[in-house]
């Protein structure tokens, strides 16, 4: 093989290095974006951490102290938004 | 957080998608108008290696749906237009354009069975893939709205559709042909 040929063999391997490192490095960029995101509970579908998880409670009237103490966690359910 | 990392995944996959088909849309126009002399072999590679990148991005953004245990989507779901009902129109227009994209990448292998003027002619729908697929991630995308996609797609986006304008737009300079 002719050194011009393998030096344009070389450029393209190079070339297709740095895109396939590009590609990967923007995977990782935008994944680790939309995983912060989401951590800091400021993501786009999920909205803040504190309103993905809305417990509806079936909430009764007391009508004496001890039914304070009755647990109605059962009753909560968790819901997620997710577009 | 672990149970949406199969939808962070086709998320970034998208975006990364969109990115680089851009870039791909880019460096093709600017190779076939012949915008840079002297370094075809270089664009033609880089060419190739951001639309198999692209590719290869479209294929994880759509698998990585199947493991998404909200959406639950099937096969068929993320294949066939209209098949999920999920967000459509912009479902469909993501799924047309990406087997467009496919289709029309992977016939660069064939072009010398298709024949060479008829593939290029062909390779032209590529643009209208492309365009479909920034349609999709506008309509669809859950990070459209956020100010670091749209910064993103437009440092992408907006070079590449000024060449495919300068590209198919009529010249103001062109010499209209004249009636003897």
């Amino acid at each position: 093989m002719s050194p011009t040929m393998q030096a344009r063999r070389a450029r393209v391997r190079q070339i297709r290095r740095t895109v396939t490192a590009v590609a990967v490095t923007v995977f990782i960029a935008v994944f680790a974006t939309i995983y912060i995101q989401m951590a800091v509970g400021k993501d786009p579908a999920l909205g803040s951490s504190t309103n993905t998880a809305q417990v509806s409670q079936t909430s009764t009237p007391s009508s004496s102290s001890d039914d304070s103490s009755s647990d109605t966690s059962s009753s909560g359910t968790m819901t997620t938004a997710q577009s | 957080m672990d149970h949406h990392l199969f939808w962070i995944a086709s998320r970034a996959a998208g975006t990364a998608a969109l990115l680089l088909s851009s870039a791909a849309v880019g460096v093709g126009l600017t190779m076939g108008g012949r915008l840079v002399k002297g370094r075809g072999i270089d664009l033609r590679a880089a060419h190739e290696a951001l639309s198999l990148a692209t590719l290869i991005a479209i294929v994880v953004h759509a698998a990585a749906l199947l493991g998404d245990s909200y959406l639950n989507a099937s096969a068929l779901d993320i294949t066939v237009p209209f098949a999920s009902g999920y967000k459509e129109p912009w479902m469909s227009i993501g799924i047309v354009a990406g087997w467009g994209l496919v289709a029309l990448g992977i016939s660069y292998y064939f072009r010398s069975r298709i024949g060479v003027a008829r593939w290029k002619r062909l390779h032209r729908w590529t643009a209208l893939a492309w365009v479909l697929g920034i349609a999709h991630s506008l309509g669809e995308g859950t990070d459209a709205g956020t100010r670091w996609f749209l910064v993103l797609t437009a440092i992408a986006v907006v070079p590449a559709l000024g060449l495919l304008a300068v590209r198919h737009l009529p010249s103001p300079s062109a010499p209209t042909p004249s009636r003897t």
